[in-house]
């Protein structure tokens, strides 16, 4: 059920990038709310299914770009297993750690990714239009966070209203 | 001198006075005359206050209303002049006026004939360019037939300078294909599947090619800068070579250029010098709007190679 859930919810993020967010420039540039998939799917259960989480949505991202196959997987991936880990070192669950969450992963993200696909897809990524890209792909991924932790708690079926579980 | 003045003093020269300076004062054109209305105003004459008002309002009315009485009907009887009187005008007009018109006439004709000379030579001049273009070989952008596709969206990805078409190579379209718009160069086909194809815009930084300066001949080498931003030339372009300002820049289609010659890309916006200091750095504002594009146009045309 957990796996209908996660296909329909990264179906619709994707819908709702190419649609709507990816037709919407803020600084320039547009947001990159897939991203967000590794982020809360680390938040709410933690570093492997942040991982997996943003191992597929990087790919369905790759299906639909002509940068290196494999390169937004790898990415979204790297996040998804990093906020995941930072979430479990966490000993109490506070108010600004999804906040922190979506700015750190957001720009060391796009970051992460500029740099690879310039060292391996022959593209200059790190130029002067870098600051501009990440300063809107961490504008609408903090706006989106709220929302996007409820949906992630409603893939994971958790009933628990905290705002972010904290393990053991 | 009782009984002939009234509020006055009575005093004839006082009376002779009043009128005097209701003369001097005068009339306005339009109104009441002083003379009659001030001094029999003030010698109380009812007479003057009534009845000869009305004469004083007559006259003045007769005299004001005769423009308009001219103005109503002068327009009917002008028309009624110029119906009579065009023939004999015209007729006046052709006696005496008929060596102006015939030498005008003559320039007229004159002038018609050199433009008609004039568009001879240029359909002479095209028709040799044509057969010097076939004997080198030499094709014609414009010649190259095109296929219209419609613009479907952008990239998804911020690190990208692309557009998708509703068209692919179920229309003849193929990978490495120029696309333009009627204003100039938009880029080229990258990927191609059956019914869609993408674009990679002239304004990626990752993408180059061979220009040419339109009125000076000078090759140079030109790339994007980014979404919205003019193409550079820093490479090639001498610096001793002189560029004019909103010079003209087309492709340059030699050697391996994978867009075929003179197809428009933009106009020179600002000039530079290298780091060299020995070629200049020159900036091209690109003819095509690349942040509005709704309809492009295929040239069916693969570089050679």
């Amino acid at each position: 059920m957990t796996g209908v859930r996660a296909g329909l919810v990264l179906v619709m993020a994707l819908t709702l990038q190419a649609a709507f967010v990816a037709e919407m420039e803020v600084f320039g540039a547009h947001g990159e709310v897939l991203l967000l998939v590794p982020i809360v799917a680390g938040l709410t259960a933690g570093p492997e299914r942040g991982a997996t989480a943003g191992f597929a949505a990087g790919i369905a991202v790759d299906l639909l770009v002509q940068t290196p196959f494999g390169l937004t997987a790898l990415t979204y991936c790297l996040i998804g297993y990093a906020v995941g880990a930072f979430q479990s070192g966490v000993l109490r669950a506070s108010w600004w750690l999804p906040l922190l969450a979506a700015v750190a992963g957001s720009a060391v993200g796009t970051v992460l990714f500029a740099l690879t696909v310039t060292v391996v897809g022959d593209v200059n990524a790190v130029n002067g239009d870098l600051p501009r890209i990440v300063l809107a792909v961490v504008a609408w991924n903090v706006v989106l966070i709220g929302p996007a932790l409820r949906v992630a708690r409603w893939v994971e079926g958790d009933a628990d209203r905290s705002i972010v579980r904290v393990r053991a | 001198m009782e009984g002939i003045g009234g509020n006055e003093d009575r005093h004839p020269r006082l009376v002779l006075q009043a009128c005097v300076e209701a003369v001097e004062e005068g009339a306005a054109p339009g109104e009441h005359d002083a003379l009659l209305h001030d001094v029999g105003g003030q010698l109380g004459r009812c007479l003057v206050e009534r009845d000869l008002d009305r004469v004083d309002d007559g006259g003045d009315g007769l005299l004001d209303g005769r423009p308009q009485l001219l103005g109503r009907r002068d327009d009917r009887l002008r028309e009624a002049g110029s119906w009579v009187g065009r023939p004999f005008a015209d007729a006046w007009n052709g006696v005496f006026g008929y060596d102006e018109l015939s030498s005008e006439n003559e320039l007229l004709r004159e002038r018609v004939a050199e433009l008609e000379g004039q568009e001879a030579q240029a359909q002479d001049v095209l028709r040799q360019m044509e057969e010097i273009e076939a004997l080198e070989d030499i094709s014609r952008w414009t010649a190259i037939p095109t296929v219209t596709a419609r613009v479907t969206g952008g990239s998804l990805s911020n690190f990208q300078h692309t557009v998708e078409l509703d068209k692919g190579s179920d229309h003849g379209l193929a990978e490495g294909m120029p696309v333009v718009t009627g204003a100039g160069l938009v880029g080229r086909l990258t990927q191609v599947t059956g019914t869609r194809s993408v674009v990679q815009l002239v304004s990626d930084p990752n993408f180059s090619f061979g220009v040419r300066l339109a009125r000076s001949g000078e090759i140079g080498r030109a790339h994007g800068t980014g979404e919205g931003e003019p193409l550079v030339v820093d490479q090639g372009a001498e610096r001793q070579v002189d560029v004019n300002r909103r010079e003209t820049v087309t492709t340059s289609g030699f050697g391996d250029s994978i867009f075929p010659a003179d197809v428009p890309v933009g106009r020179v916006g600002e000039l530079g010098v290298a780091p060299d200091q020995l070629s200049q750095i020159i900036v091209v504002d690109l003819l095509a709007d690349l942040d509005d594009l709704a309809y492009v146009r295929v040239l069916q045309w693969l570089p050679a190679g």
